[in-house]
């Protein structure tokens, strides 16, 4: 995806370690293998994303060619991006088959 | 002695909560996931324990007044099943939290939604294309009628509408056309909830709990269908990375567990007690007397509840543990009484392919 975030910062904001991509400022979860004192080393340092969806990233830091620390970032949803074509499409697909009713298919398209 | 202050102690405050209004329902979901299962819509016992508008209001207040509340969901039991809905969404509204209301749809008649307004998103389940399919797993005949006039109110309404659907064996393979429904129903965007267990419905486990190859069709499916409609999709139960490689999906966004932290949605009931999600059947204390950040920042559950890890665990793959966190623990710890197993899904959906 071009327009997913390729590498974020590791800084430490009030006594949190974060991530910091896109803008986003995301606390970085603990978990038993994301220590603290591992994260310590990499404040300040850019670090890779490791692999991103459209709707949301999972970031990999790299730390010292140790086992990889991941977090997830949900995305704002975007919600209105539904064709409207396809809709009326699909709605009119629906009272067809006799699964809508005329009167809550005229509700859709009215 | 209490353990030393680390990171965890002064993480952020989540921003988002869940208020269960009522424990009561009019539906009768085979898989509904609530601890001791819904009660009736007049049970008179759960009716009167029940904090009264004010006492929900107070609540919510209090939680502004503890946390950076940007959101707030109106679960329950049936939340339509409160005739003081309007009050509450208006109280939440004004304080300019957002709100979502999560129902079953069948008392969402026009006029309760013109009592509403839409500027909060209806969050409604559609278990099928398939009324008898619907109608059986809600429990009751007459569901998905109502369920699809309401859908359709919304849309007629310019209301904001996600579909929900609860993925068991009786309706998985429903799942394409049942999204093309909920598309043609004016949804703007889906949520694909593998069903989750718990102490009620583990009982439902063998008859209702889809099988790991169901929800990889599902998966594939939606995946196909979330591209071709431009439609967003969110699995927000977790689907864990050992029994379903989840990184290969890209169209639809995974939620993992929380611990407990910033954005954990922690869940109020209607009597006021707290628990950590709304999956969770462990109650940490009670708002009319409790602080919320004393129990968020203090309460030993809170903690044991990120640093236990289920012992099937152990040998996970470093980057599949990361990204799942160890699945739902509130599900593990319902059905097995303790953190240290793991959600009874994965071990489960592994001995049924
Ligand atoms: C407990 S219900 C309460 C609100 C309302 N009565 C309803 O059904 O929408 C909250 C949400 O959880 C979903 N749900 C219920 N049981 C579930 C389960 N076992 N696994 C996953 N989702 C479930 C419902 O579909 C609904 O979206
Ligand atoms: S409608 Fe909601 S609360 Fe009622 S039984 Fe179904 S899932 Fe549970
Ligand atoms: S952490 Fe546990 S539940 Fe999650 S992928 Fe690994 S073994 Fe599976």
């Amino acid at each position: 995806m071009a327009n997913q975030p390729k590498t974020g910062t590791v800084v430490l904001k009030d006594g949190i370690y974060c991530l910091e991509a896109e803008g986003k400022l995301r606390a970085i979860p603990v978990s038993p293998k994301t220590q603290p004192a591992q994260l310590k080393d990499v404040v300040g340092q850019k670090v890779e994303i490791l692999y991103s969806e459209p709707t949301s990233f999972v970031a990999g830091l790299l730390v010292g060619g140790r086992i990889p620390i991941l977090c997830y970032f949900p995305r704002d949803p975007d919600l209105s991006v539904v064709d409207e074509g396809a809709r009326a499409t699909l709605a009119k697909q629906f009272l067809n088959e006799g699964v809508l009713s005329q009167e809550n298919y005229k509700k859709l398209v009215g | 002695m209490k353990p030393a202050p680390d990171n965890f102690q002064s993480r952020p405050l989540p921003k988002s909560f869940v208020i269960e209004l009522t424990k009561r329902c009019n539906n009768h979901c085979l898989y509904c996931y609530m601890a001791e299962g819904p009660s009736s819509q007049d049970c008179d016992h759960d009716r009167s324990s029940e904090l009264n508008t004010k006492g929900i209001t107070d609540i919510i207040a209090k939680l502004c007044d503890e946390a950076p509340v940007q959101s707030i969901a109106l679960s329950g039991g049936e939340p339509l099943l409160r005739e003081d809905l309007p009050e509450i969404l208006s109280f939440i509204q004004n304080k300019g939290i957002s709100a979502v209301i999560i129902t079953n749809g069948t008392l969402l008649t026009g006029e309760r939604l013109a009592s509403l307004g839409t500027k909060v998103t209806y969050e409604i389940t559609l278990l099928s294309y398939r009324r008898e399919v619907h109608d059986r797993l809600a429990g009751r005949r007459g569901a998905w009628d109502a369920v699809v006039d309401a859908m359709a109110n919304v849309r007629q309404a310019k209301g904001t509408l996600v579909a929900v659907f609860v993925a068991t064996k009786l309706n998985s393979a429903d799942v394409s056309k049942t999204t093309e429904l909920a598309i043609a129903l004016g949804a703007s965007g889906l949520m694909y909830n593998r069903m989750n267990l718990g102490a009620h419905n583990i009982r439902q486990a063998d008859r209702l709990l889809p099988t790991a190859g169901m929800i990889r069709e599902n998966l594939d499916a939606l995946e196909e269908l979330s591209g071709r409609y431009q439609l967003p999709v969110a699995a927000s139960v977790a689907i864990e990375p050992c029994v379903i490689d989840t990184r290969k999906y890209k169209q639809i966004h995974f939620g993992w567990c929380p611990l407990a932290g910033e954005e954990s949605y922690f869940t109020i009931d209607p009597r006021g007690n707290v628990r950590i999600c709304n999956h969770s059947g462990v109650v940490l204390g009670n708002l009319k007397q409790d602080r919320f950040t004393d129990i968020y920042y203090n309460h030993p559950y809170v903690r044991a509840f990120r640093d236990t890890w289920p012992v099937e665990c152990e040998g996970c793959d470093p980057e599949l543990k990361a990204i799942c966190c160890g699945g739902c623990k509130a599900s593990a710890e319902q059905c097995y009484g303790t953190l240290a197993r793991v959600d009874p899904f994965v071990t489960i959906s592994q001995q049924v392919h």
